[in-house]
Formats: structure tokens, C-alpha cells, sequence
């Protein structure tokens, strides 16, 4: 029944997969390059790596973040030109949809273990078997939550494009810049533009998600509400998906 | 009951009024022909069976029921303009279908492929346009359904496989399906429907089986010596069109033709003759503009 996105997401997880290995090895080569930085782990925590590290790790929170906003137009892109296909078989407009959504998300799934993967591997190199660590972790619901992240992304995307049936790539040309602003306004010393800033960034993914060494971590509460703001955006792109007509 | 059965049927598009009060049936078996001019609602109508857009008024029954989900599994439909996914092989389309569906027939498409002479391995986006209905047609066919509901099912195939469909229509209603097909080329409709609905601005104009309607509509074909007065023709309820074309006067009737043979007859005419309508002389007297469209070539 849903072949058809499987089949679009595999080409979108392929090329993932391809961007990812690529870099990684990109990376490793670095490692071995005549006069190449050496990093040391200081307390066997991920945190306390070189910015150079991390910036790889926000490199491939990036692409999945991108996969995410790719993969969140999946119903815009069913809407421009194949609803006579994909609203003539034996399912639902719901059920259609609801699978859409879950293959996406099952690539997405994919795509943060080949992540996970990636970066583990590379900080293997980098750093001789210091950094990699297995066994319990205590944060390991933190970062469990955190995987709501691209989730949000996709459910924002998802709700924005469901019923555009041309142009789908403004809204995701245009969502992270505009999460960007709303997220510096916060900033903005003038009350008022700060008090709007900080009533839209409650949905904002960036600022959900974000988190810096000297600001507070986010809590388990904000964690929780990325997760309920992408079952909400979800919910509407379902509901937007099913009042269209030809 | 009737698989296809549609019963005052409405749209509008805002202002629009696509379709208005529009009523038939096919019958098991039964091929019907959708017919009408650009515009007339015939895609509307489609649109409106298949769930593709909500009706404003109106009865929809198809295989017993209101459009819904489960009715896909023996309905077919082939749209106006390719829905195709234009990065895709025609072999992923089919795999689409055969997951998609229980009843899909892996032989019946390969056969299909043969048929249309298809490589199923081409993308979509490399097909000609006649290529792409005959994937859609393959797909469609390939599902051995009980209803097919095709808008221009020929369109842009050369004329082998423009004849080909028409067996397969053929084949398939012979077999029991219930098609329901617009067309915009007449002689296609004429040689594999046994009904017809005339559409025009969103109106059924004519409808009936094409057998009673060529018995029913007759054409009167007269000719004139010298001047002759067609006014009293143009106001005529019995004949839907009248058509002069220099000293000939030709009557499209649809009631009481004797009688309308009487009058042309006492205007001494030097020739005479009550004839059959062909279906493209029922699809013009019923779509062209009625009186006082007195149509004279000279």
C-alpha cells in the first residue's frame, strides 16, 4: 500500500547514507593527514571533546534534521499530481497518510543510526578507542528524547505543506530561517518584541532542543513537549490531508 | 442494484456550478459512454464517483455504497491526465499495484504489457504521453475489476492500441465489469457503448441506451426547389436542432417524427427522407445551441 513512499524514501535514505559515510570518511582521512590534530578525550565524557568533534556531530544532527525537512513534503509532493493514484486504492486518506508517516519515520530511524554509526566510528579514529563508551547510561533517556527533534521538524514541515499542491520547497526553504528569527527575537532587549519571541519559540524546534554549556539544559518537560508539538503538527497535516479534493 | 448508479449529483467550484442534477446508471455488463464537450463536467462527475472531491448534492453509489476505501479493490480508474510518478519505472508502478491490491493478476499484466507494447523497466518520465495512458490502462486492467471508471482512456494512443482498448472495454463488459468512459472521440464511443450520457454545461442533455436513442432521435432531411421558411421548425418542441445548409433543411427530432414528416411535407419539398441519427449527429443536435440556432452554409 505504501510502496510508493517507501520507494522515495530509500532513494532519500540512500543518499543520506552516502553524504554520512562520505564525510566520515572525509574525516578519518584528516585523522591520518600529515601534521593532523590529535584529540584527546579529558574526562571519557562526549561533551569535553574538541569544538572540531562536535562540529562534526552538529554536521550530522544537520543532515538529519534536512532529512526531516525533505521527508516532511512526502505528502505535499503526493498532492502535486498523483492523488488520483494515491486515493484509489483500497485505504483510507488517513490510513494513507498515518503510513506515510510511518515509513518517514522509520527512514528517519535509519538515518540516526547510520548517525550514530558515523560519529561513533569517527571518534573512535580520533581518539583511540577513548571516546566510545557501551553499558548503562544515565542520560541515555535525554538522549532518547532529544530524538524527538527531528520528529518535530518533520510534523512542522508535515503540517505546513500537507495541502500545497505547487511550491512545496518554499516551506522548507523558508522554515529554518524563520525558526532561526523567532529564536534570535528572543533575544531582543524591547519587552514586547521579547514576550511575542517567547510565546512563538514554544513551538519552535530550535529552541525546544537547544541547549548551550553556559545556558540551562533543556528539561524533561520541554523534551516531552517537542514530542507532543509533533503528534499536534502530525494531527493537522493528517486533518488538512483529508478535506483536500481534486 | 446497479454498480454505478449516480443520482442528482451537484458540484460547484465556488461560483462555478461544475455538474447539476446530474442522474444515470451502468448496469453489470454494461458500457457506458460520458460524452460532452470540454468543460461539461464529465471529469467533475469522475472526480465526484471516486471520492476525489465531495459532492454538494446528490447520490453516489458505487458497488452498492457510498464511495469509500474498500471499493477500490475491484474499481479502476484511469484519470483524464497521468498521475504517474514520473521517477519511477513502469515495473515499480506495478509492483505498487500488486501490493496494493489482492486481486492484481501478475499474468494479466505482463499480458497487458504485450498488448501495448510497453518496457516496463523505462521511467515514467521517459514515456511518451500515449505510453503513459497505456501504462495507467495496463495497471488498470491488471486488477481484473468488477467497475472501470476511465476519462479519455485512448487519449494519445496511435490507432492499433486506440482499438485495442476499445476489445478490451469490449472483452471486459462481456465478462461483467460496468465501465463508465468519457471520450471525446465519438466513433470510439459509438463502436463499444451501449449507453450514452450527453453532458453539456454540467447538464445531462441525453441519456439512454444508444439503441432506443437511435430509434428514438430521427433525423428529417429535406430538400427545396426555391425559398422555403425553416421559422416555424426553430420554435418546434419535437426537434432539438435545425440545420440549413443552402436548399437543404435538416430537422434533428426527438419526438413524433411522423408528425414533423407531415409539416416538412406540406411545404412541398422536392425530396424527403426520415433517417437514423448516428451518434455523433445525437451528440451535436444535443450539445449545439437550440433554437434559434438555425444553422445556414452557404
Amino acid at each position: 500500500m505504501w510502496y510508493m513512499p517507501y520507494m522515495r524514501v530509500r532513494s532519500a535514505v540512500q543518499v543520506y547514507a552516502y553524504f554520512a559515510v562520505g564525510i566520515s570518511l572525509v574525516a578519518i582521512a584528516l585523522r591520518y593527514w600529515p601534521g593532523a590534530l590529535h584529540l584527546e578525550g579529558q574526562d571519557q565524557r562526549l561533551h569535553s571533546f574538541h569544538v572540531d568533534v562536535l562540529a562534526l556531530i552538529a554536521g550530522s544532527a544537520a543532515l538529519v534534521g534536512g532529512l526531516a525537512t525533505v521527508l516532511g513534503l512526502n505528502l505535499a509532493s503526493e498532492n502535486d499530481g498523483h492523488l488520483e493514484i494515491a486515493w484509489t486504492k483500497p485505504v483510507s486518506r488517513e490510513g494513507y497518510a498515518l503510513g506515510v508517516f510511518a515509513v518517514d519515520i522509520a527512514a528517519m530511524v535509519v538515518c540516526l543510526f547510520i548517525t550514530v554509526v558515523c560519529v561513533a566510528i569517527v571518534l573512535d579514529v580520533y581518539t583511540g578507542s577513548q571516546a566510545v563508551t557501551f553499558g548503562p547510561n544515565p542520560e541515555l533517556l535525554r538522549v532518547l528524547a532529544f530524538c524527538g527533534a527531528p520528529l518535530c521538524v518533520y510534523g512542522w514541515i508535515a503540517a505546513l505543506s500537507a495541502s500545497i499542491k505547487h511550491n512545496r520547497g518554499a516551506v522548507a526553504g523558508l522554515f529554518w530561517p524563520l525558526m532561526f528569527v523567532v529564536a534570535l527575537l528572543h533575544v531582543v532587549p524591547i519587552p514586547v518584541v521579547h514576550n511575542v519571541a517567547a510565546v512563538l519559540n514554544l513551538f519552535n524546534p530550535i529552541e525546544i532542543y537547544s541547549s548551550s554549556d553556559s545556558g540551562p539544559q533543556p528539561s524533561p518537560w520541554s523534551y516531552a513537549w517537542g514530542w507532543a508539538l509533533a503528534v499536534i503538527m502530525l494531527t493537522a497535516a493528517v486533518l488538512q490531508w483529508r478535506r483536500l479534493q481534486l | 442494484m446497479n454498480p454505478i448508479a449516480i443520482e442528482s449529483l451537484s458540484k460547484r467550484y465556488g461560483t462555478f456550478e461544475a455538474v447539476r442534477d446530474v442522474s444515470f446508471e451502468v448496469p453489470a455488463g454494461s458500457i457506458c459512454g460520458l460524452l460532452g464537450p470540454n468543460g461539461s463536467g464529465k471529469s467533475t462527475t469522475f472526480k465526484c464517483m471516486m471520492g476525489l472531491a465531495r459532492a454538494d448534492a446528490g447520490n453516489i453509489s458505487i458497488d452498492g455504497g457510498p464511495p469509500r476505501p474498500a471499493m477500490f479493490e475491484h474499481l479502476a480508474f484511469v484519470p483524464e491526465r497521468s498521475a504517474l510518478y514520473d521517477r519511477f519505472s513502469g515495473a515499480t508502478h506495478l509492483e505498487m499495484t500488486r501490493r496494493a491490491f489482492a486481486s492484481y493478476d501478475a499474468g494479466r499484466a505482463k499480458a497487458m504489457l504485450e498488448i501495448f507494447s510497453l518496457d516496463p523497466n523505462k521511467r515514467v518520465s521517459k514515456l511518451s504521453k500515449g505510453q503513459r495512458t497505456a501504462l495507467g490502462l495496463v495497471l488498470a486492467f491488471a486488477i481484473r475489476p468488477r467497475i472501470m471508471v476511465l476519462d479519455e482512456p485512448a487519449s494519445g494512443l496511435d490507432p492499433i492500441h486506440q482499438r485495442a482498448v476499445l476489445d478490451l472495454l469490449i472483452e471486459a463488459a462481456a465478462a461483467g465489469t460496468a465501465i463508465v468512459l468519457s471520450s471525446h472521440q465519438i466513433g470510439q464511443v459509438e463502436r463499444a457503448a451501449d449507453r450514452v450520457v450527453v453532458l453539456k454545461r454540467g447538464r445531462v442533455v441525453l441519456d439512454g441506451d444508444l439503441d432506443e436513442l437511435r430509434g428514438r432521435e430521427k433525423l428529417v432531411e429535406a430538400v427545396f426547389a426555391g425559398p422555403f421558411d425553416d421559422r416555424p421548425f426553430a420554435m418546434d418542441p419535437r426537434i432539438r436542432r435545425v440545420e440549413r445548409r443552402g436548399p437543404t433543411l435538416r430537422l434533428y427530432v426527438h419526438a413524433d417524427p411522423d408528425g414533423v414528416m407531415r409539416d416538412v411535407g406540406a411545404l412541398a419539398p422536392v425530396s424527403l427522407n426520415l433517417l437514423d441519427q448516428n451518434l455523433e449527429e445525437l451528440f451535436f443536435s444535443a450539445v449545439e445551441e437550440p433554437r434559434p440556432a438555425t444553422l445556414e452554409v452557404r
